[in-house]
């Protein structure tokens, strides 16, 4: 905004105004802008609402007279700098001038007024306040940018210093990742030597127990690493629909029992019969629970108590799950959702956190338009965490959730080729099928896997995506232009879980896809369901 | 489970090893490797209950996990080295930390050996076998 364009306030005060018409005829130029008053005290409120260049003050005025006017103006802070021109009739003599000036007259005019010589002094005065307005203008954006530069250079320190933190508690972080990820391996690699030495009995029996959980545990703890990082890229895709969050804390529970039991800890459960329906992703809100579970039992001693409690408030559904463990420290607290924050420093606690379980928590629940929060009173008084999420309002048939489990029919046994460039990987594979009863085959590269289907014709090909050379994509979609193999069953197994993973597979032309590493569970239950609608068609097509 | 019947500590029967390990899944498979091996062993899930137990079963050696809740590896081993009844017992270290700066921190704190987890079963064999050796 350039001051130079806004016009110039000049007050004229007269009683009379036909004189106050003529003054701004003579006057009137551009640039200027005339503010009349008709006496003393009308000025004064004027010169309350807005400032003025230079104030014209005609001396004889009834009631307040210019004196008195100048001198309340001098009076006062606000107006005590406004030069004044007093306009008086005829002569004034010696006294009365001294008096004006005494009062803050910067000069006398008078009347009858000389056009030319009130032109140029009011010329002058209007340069004066230009002058004086931009310079305050250059002061105010001199400030304005010395502030701008001040604080630009508070968030670059702070940029940094946050950007150095980041660093370091990614370092600690790496540093704890490995030590969680040998962990579980610790106690595999002493069970694989038991298992050498000792292969059967109770204790082989109770050292292959040990083996599976620990083993899960490790596949849990990289799955929530792989999920927390494609949430902070914004790679994860929610498959929502109606569901009721007693299904997720039930399938939570299924989840988090084993270490809750393991622990001894006294589970309280509080939750309503009706059903509280969100719109959610089953599988995503049931690993919310089950961090939130599985964090509670980690922090607290065995024997110690954890609530779960449900309930419904302001069309809003809160789960909270309180235990009465280590609890929180109060400057870790404001942090704990965050990744990389790891509650536990110990040298190398077994026992000890990696925080990817409250960062997922914490990202999930956002990702459903809820919040997450953590209370404790403080370290040895136990935690509280409570998640919020909307309601849903609609009020639709209830859909069928999570995996109904479906009966296995005993039926002809499926011929399966195992295609995986994972030696290991593969034979392992081929061992699971053969227990299930199926007669499996084995490829360990794309163009081999070809051959064998043209000879074999499988009804099902397991295919891993990631081979070197021919990639499972190719396989499949070769695999789709054999005559003998378009309506066979081609299933993905990939160590890549997403929604857009799935399309890609999909639009290759497979049946399935599945996600590393496969459950025995899961791959019975599929092969059980090719079965029977191989069964139930009479012939090998699928659906 | 198969805790040592408490024998007197006069040099017979099998070697008695005293296990001090939070993580319950790799105290108890270690101590089935040293049994297996052909040792005595005793479990202690830290450092007071490994205190408060191992007078009633004089270990000849200690297996001391360092990242112990609490009390630490190091200060227990300390603590136990400071005891008049603690005769000649030899002290091992087990840390999922190999570098030089965690066996002189070890070796600082009186450990006379320092094995990295996950363990290999040569490794303990020969060393506890070396141990009963020079007993």
């Amino acid at each position: 905004m350039n001051p130079a364009h806004i016009p110039v306030p000049i007050l004229i005060v007269d009683d009379l105004p036909e004189n106050l018409l003529s003054l701004e005829a003579v006057l009137r130029r551009d640039g200027l802008e005339f503010i009349k008053a008709r006496s003393g005290t009308e000025a004064l409120e004027i010169l309350l609402r807005q400032e003025v260049a230079l104030a014209l003050l005609d001396v004889q005025m009834p009631e307040m007279d210019g004196f008195e006017l100048a001198e309340t103006m001098r009076g006062s802070e606000r107006t005590r700098r406004i030069p004044i021109i007093f306009l008086t009739a005829g002569v004034t003599d010696r006294a009365r001038r001294f008096r004006g000036y005494e009062a803050g007259a910067v000069d006398f005019l008078e009347k009858p007024i000389e056009a030319d010589i009130l032109r140029s002094k009011v010329a002058v005065f209007s340069e004066l306040y230009l002058q004086r307005r931009q310079l305050a203008v250059q002061r105010d954006n001199l400030k304005a940018f010395a502030e701008e530069n001040l604080r630009l250079l508070k968030e670059s320190r702070e940029n940094a210093q946050a950007l150095k933190e980041a660093d370091i508690r990614k370092d600690e972080f790496l540093a704890t990742l490995a030590h969680e990820l040998r962990n579980p391996l610790a106690p595999i690699r002493n069970g694989l030597q038991i298992l050498r030495m000792a292969p059967e009995g109770p204790r082989a029996e109770e050292v292959r127990g040990m083996m599976d959980r620990q083993l899960t545990h490790m596949v849990r703890l990289i799955d929530d690493l792989l999920d927390v990082s494609r949430v902070s890229r914004g790679r994860i895709d929610l498959r929502k629909a109606r569901m009721s969050l007693q299904s997720a804390v039930q399938s939570a529970l299924e989840t988090s029992r084993p270490l809750i039991e393991d622990n001894r800890h006294n589970l309280i459960l509080d939750i309503p019969e009706t059903p509280l329906w969100v719109e959610g992703d089953l599988t995503r809100l049931a690993q919310v629970v089950s961090n939130l579970l599985n964090n509670a039992a980690k922090y607290t001693p065995p024997g110690g108590e954890i609530r779960l409690t449900m309930r419904e408030h302001d069309g809003q559904a809160d789960i909270e799950v309180a235990d009465n463990g280590l609890g929180i420290d109060p400057d870790m607290l404001p942090r704990v959702f965050e990744l990389f924050t790891q509650a536990d420093r110990h040298l190398d606690r077994s026992q000890g956190g990696l925080g990817i379980g409250l960062a997922l928590v914490s990202k999930l629940v956002e990702m459903h338009g809820g919040t997450s929060r953590a209370v404790s009173e403080g370290a040895g008084k136990g935690s509280t965490f409570t998640i919020s999420l909307p309601l849903s309002d609609t009020h639709g048939e209830f859909a069928g959730e999570g995996l109904q489990k479906k009966q296995t029919r005993d039926a002809a046994p499926l011929k399966v080729l195992i295609v995986d460039d994972n030696v290991d990987s593969a034979q392992t594979s081929l061992w699971m099928l053969d227990l299930m009863g199926h007669r499996g085959m084995v490829a360990h590269e794309g163009v081999r896997a070809l051959e064998m289907a043209r000879e074999q014709t499988p009804d099902v090909v397991l295919l891993d995506i990631g081979m070197p050379g021919m990639d499972g994509y190719e396989v499949c979609r070769q695999l789709r232009q054999m005559p003998e193999m378009k309506n066979k069953t081609v299933i993905a197994q990939t160590g890549w879980g997403q929604e857009s993973d799935r399309q890609k597979a999909f639009a290759a032309g497979f049946d399935h896809h599945i996600t590393k590493p496969v459950s025995l569970d899961l791959l019975t239950q599929l092969l059980a369901d090719i079965r029977l609608t191989a069964a139930k068609a009479g012939d090998p097509q699928h659906g | 489970m198969a805790d040592g019947p408490g024998k007197a500590n006069n040099g017979n029967g099998p070697m008695r090893i005293m296990i001090v390990e939070d993580n319950e899944a790799l105290a108890q498979t270690t101590g089935w490797l040293v049994e297996m091996i052909g040792y005595d062993y005793r479990l202690a899930a830290n450092g007071p209950e490994a205190i408060a137990t191992y007078p009633e079963y004089r270990p000849d050696v200690f297996m001391i996990d360092i990242g112990l809740p609490g009390m630490n590896g190091y200060d227990l081993c300390r603590e136990l080295k400071s005891r008049p009844d603690i005769g000649k017992a030899i002290f091992i270290a087990q840390t999922g930390w190999g570098e030089a700066e965690h066996r002189r921190m070890t070796a600082e704190a009186g450990f006379d050996h320092h094995l990295v987890k996950p363990l290999y079963l040569e490794t303990l064999e020969a060393v506890l076998g070396e141990i009963a050796k020079a007993k």
